[in-house]
């Protein structure tokens, strides 16, 4: 078949109008009323049973957010969000955690198997592959399964949904939780911290490194239902940790509303690694529904010598709101941050990363890959901050864009504000679109258009791929291929 | 825009209006009304907080009288060159030399102001509506003028007074001018002026303007429109701003026009700068070049803002941003946001930053040459600056700002 042809047809089977992960599950859910106010929050918090403290920094959170205003600042362009026409809890039937992947509802495990996680598989795989990965299967909200705990717990890594970390370790939960967002910090990450569902909780003891790569889905799946993860994780004095976050959702026709959380703490020597790929629904070939995204994703280096790094491949979603940065408090600590951005159809991609030097020696390095296609709308918006007390702080930032068609944009706004004379920052950035001599070479050499037009945006993106772990560098490649190949030529 | 609550500087403005102004005026200051005056909650002005820094305004700049005009006239000096002098914003004939008498230039005072339609800004708004009496000089199309034109900008008033200078200058279809403009109205006072620009189709101008003593809170807005092929070439030098923003809002109209714009600052003491610039490719094939540098010292905080646009029409723009900053103390500050903006897929355009403090190394080998110490931070800090020059063809200008550059140097005491 003719690649040409054969790029229509995949398109045809992936693209907007029959997204592969387009699909809806009946499961019976447990809801809370929709709308949101304290008694939900209450609600919530005494569903998952959860200490005095907690519930009061959920309510002080919810009734700081009621004096908040939705930010506006960032290029993105969206219906306002009725909060009250939400339900804000809905847990899967059945969250007394099943011990075995046969307890677990049958319908959803098909919907992991039409996801292609590769769960059922997982018994045999911690046996027979070297390399073994822990998946918390983030299912509407609750995690329903945890595997590999037993083998995670023998090198004392804890990792486990938060609402049972809450339960289990209350005191860690304590002293993180909020420290590196707190409540207060914007509108959604307060929204979020007010009625926060579940999500991912990890604490790799000093001197540990995490035996595998660990890894969680999140999926949202009841209709109307914003998904308000919270995840947190700690890597004590010279450990290490490598997460993997993955994210699939299926066809809406409404709006659907994420307000995530995440939050890394580095402590002295620590390094953690966060990677993302994340392609949820898009919305349509009109531009008509998609998953609002808003995340709040900061690390904090805090001791001296760690090192956060952010990798994230993002292609799906209706609008993108999303800024992982790092705290560079401790001395000679480092942050990095890796990211394709790929926007096709009526998408709105309006991310990118903030650096804030505050220790001494301390250094950055972002690159940024944006990809523009169809109509959308992608920004890259990024600061670089050096402290007036942050002694030789460097930083290189690169973000380059491609734009591939007429009716799309690509933006940059970097933010460079150095307080201190011994800081170092260096940033550029370019626009243009594939360059028609590279185009020519590959032709000469026999290549057709999109053949050639793909390998040069493979090329023009590998600097962030290459930081991702294997296992999520196949599925990245293969988003990309599918993000892209309807657009060029 | 975020609704504010009008601080004490909106009201003081609001008794300036003249009870003779023009329906347009009174429109523009409905405008700036309605907005306000910029707070940082505003995104362009996250930086420079003017509402912190203007508490008070001072009365009305009156047209120059006698006793002004002789203040002004005692500041002047000799000069071998063309002058047009501005008495607190005002056109002073008395004070200038007759330009006019150059075939194809012509000037005027210009009391109606509604000459442009300007960018939507609070502060272009206030201009059009407080200004009055300034000029507009035209360049009559084909014409060649050699002679370097100076435009002074000074003061006569005794007493802190606000003004709001705006002036014109048009160039016809193949007009080719230098153009020198020197702002030496002291530190005392407001300051709220306007320079537009028009360069017909093929028209080249070569401007340079050296800020020397800006107001205690000074706003200069620079608006050009360059039709097809007109080349514009503008650098700006400041120093011993204690409060600027520096605002350009140029487009390129025309198929083919190039802009290169520079600027260098050399800040000490408690200084702000503030360069703030939208420059719109508005047809295809357009070129732009914008260079900016910050020389930092003591607490002087540098503020750079850019934003290249590229609507989807502006086809093969060539647009390239820098923005150099040289912190010399740690308490100096730059801050720096170089916007791309683009809707059109077959374009090249890019944008650089870099902040750093002198290189240890070229020091050194300075000193190994027997330069001492501060003599060779000041070759260093020259060279650094006045790189932003060479984007001006006229050899005269760029040695003007050259002489001035090291002046600036010579008197600060920068290390």
């Amino acid at each position: 078949m003719a690649a040409v042809q054969q790029t229509v047809d995949t398109v045809k089977t992936l693209d907007v109008d029959a997204y592969k992960y387009g699909f809806s599950t009946q499961i019976e859910s447990d809801k809370a009323p929709r709308g949101l106010n304290e008694d939900i929050v209450r609600f919530i918090s005494a569903r998952k049973n959860e200490p005095d403290w907690l519930t009061q920094w959920r309510l002080d959170a919810f009734r700081r957010w009621l004096t908040m205003e939705e930010p506006r600042w960032a290029r993105v362009d969206y219906p306002k969000i009725d909060y009250q026409d939400l339900y804000y809890y809905s847990a899967p039937k059945g969250t007394a955690g099943p011990r075995t992947l046969a307890d677990v509802d049958p319908e959803l495990l098909r919907v992991y198997a039409k996801l292609g996680i590769p769960l059922s598989e997982q018994e045999a795989l911690a046996g027979v592959q070297e390399r073994r990965v822990a998946v918390d299967a983030v299912f509407d909200s609750v995690s329903v399964v945890t595997t590999f705990k037993e083998e995670l717990a023998k090198a004392g890594v804890i990792f486990c949904p938060i609402s049972e970390a809450v339960q289990t370790h209350p005191e860690l939960v304590k002293k993180y939780l909020g420290s590196v967002v707190p409540a207060t910090d914007n509108y959604f990450a307060t929204l979020n911290a007010a009625v926060f569902s579940d999500g991912s909780f990890v604490y790799i003891p000093p001197g540990v490194r995490c035996p595998m790569e660990l890894s969680t889905y999140f999926r949202i799946n009841e209709q109307n239902t914003g998904q308000f993860e919270r995840t947190l994780i700690i890597a004590d004095a010279g450990s290490y940790v490598s997460y993997l976050e993955g994210c699939t959702a299926p066809k809406r026709d409404e709006n659907q509303l994420h307000a995530a959380v995440v939050e890394l703490i580095a402590h002295d020597d620590a390094e953690i690694k966060y990677s993302t790929v994340q392609n949820w629904y898009p919305g349509d070939s009109e531009g008509k529904g998609g998953i609002y995204n808003f995340v709040t994703k900061r690390g904090d280096c805090r001791g001296i010598r760690s090192k956060i790094s952010w990798t994230q491949v993002e292609t799906g979603s209706a609008i993108t709101w999303k800024y992982p940065s790092c705290i560079l408090r401790g001395d000679f600590s480092r942050g990095e941050f890796y990211s394709i951005a790929i926007s096709n159809g009526y998408q709105q991609v309006d991310s990118g990363t903030k650096m804030l030097h505050l220790g001494n020696d301390t250094s950055s390095r972002v690159i940024s890959k944006g990809i523009s296609a169809g109509h959308s709308q992608n920004t890259y918006r990024g600061q670089v901050f050096a402290h007036r007390k942050a002694l030789r702080a460097r930083n290189f930032t690169n973000c380059d864009s491609l734009l591939i068609g007429n009716q799309c944009g690509a933006h940059t706004v970097p933010y460079i504000e150095a307080k201190n004379s011994t800081a170092q920052f260096e940033h550029e950035a370019t626009t243009s679109k594939i360059s028609d001599d590279q185009l020519f070479y590959c032709m000469q050499r026999g290549l057709e258009a999109e053949e050639a037009t793909a390998l040069i945006v493979n090329g023009f993106v590998r600097d962030v791929l290459q930081q991702l772990p294997m296992e999520f560098a196949v599925e990245a490649q293969k988003l990309i291929a599918i993000s892209l190949e309807g657009s060029v030529g | 825009m975020i609704a504010l609550a009008p601080s004490k500087a909106d009201e003081a403005f609001a008794t300036l209006l003249p009870a003779d102004a023009s329906p347009s005026e009174r429109a523009s200051f409905a405008q700036f009304r309605q907005a306000g005056l910029p707070s940082r909650r505003v995104e362009s002005w996250h930086y420079s907080d003017l509402r912190a820094r203007l508490r008070t305004v001072p009365p009305l700049a009156a047209a120059p009288d006698d006793a002004s005009l002789s203040v002004a006239r005692g500041k002047l000096g000799a000069s071998a060159r063309l002058r047009i002098v501005t008495v607190d914003g005002f056109y002073a004939p008395d004070l200038s030399d007759d330009v006019s008498k150059i075939a194809g230039v012509a000037i005027a005072s210009a009391r109606e102001t509604d000459f442009l339609g300007a960018a939507a800004d609070p502060l272009l708004d206030l201009n059009a509506a407080l200004s009055r009496g300034g000029f507009v000089l035209d360049i009559a199309a084909g014409a060649r003028i050699d002679p370097v034109i100076e435009i002074v900008a000074l003061t006569g008033a005794q007493t802190d007074r606000s003004r709001f200078g705006r002036n014109l200058i048009r160039l016809g279809a193949k007009a080719r001018a230098q153009i020198v403009e020197t702002r030496d109205e002291g530190f005392a006072g407001f300051g709220d002026s306007a320079l537009f620009i028009e360069l017909g189709e093929d028209a080249q101008l070569d401007h340079a303007c050296r800020c020397r003593e800006t107001a205690g809170v000074e706003l200069q807005s620079f608006t050009a429109t360059l039709a097809a092929r007109a080349k514009l070439r503008s650098v700006a030098l400041l120093a011993q701003t204690p409060f600027l923003r520096r605002q350009y809002f140029v487009s390129l109209a025309g198929e083919g026009a190039q802009l290169h714009l520079g600027g260098a600052a050399v800040l000490g003491r408690n200084d702000h700068a503030d360069v703030t610039l939208v420059v719109r490719h508005d047809a295809p094939h357009g070129l732009s070049r914008e260079t900016f540098k910050y020389v930092l010292a003591d607490h002087a905080n540098g503020v750079f803002q850019g934003k290249i646009t590229v609507p989807p029409h502006a086809q093969k723009t060539d647009g390239k941003m820098m923005c150099r900053g040289l912190l010399l103390s740690d308490e100096a500050a730059l801050s720096a946001k170089p916007e791309l903006e683009i809707f059109a897929d077959d374009v090249a355009c890019g944008h650089g930053a870099a902040v750093t403090k002198l290189d240890a190394q070229n020091l050194f080998y300075l000193e190994t040459r027997g330069i001492p110490t501060i003599e060779a931070e000041k070759i260093l800090i020259d060279a650094f600056a006045a790189d932003v020059f060479d984007a001006l063809e006229s050899e005269v200008l760029r040695d003007l700002l050259r002489v001035d550059l090291s002046e600036i140097l010579g008197e600060e005491t920068l290390v």
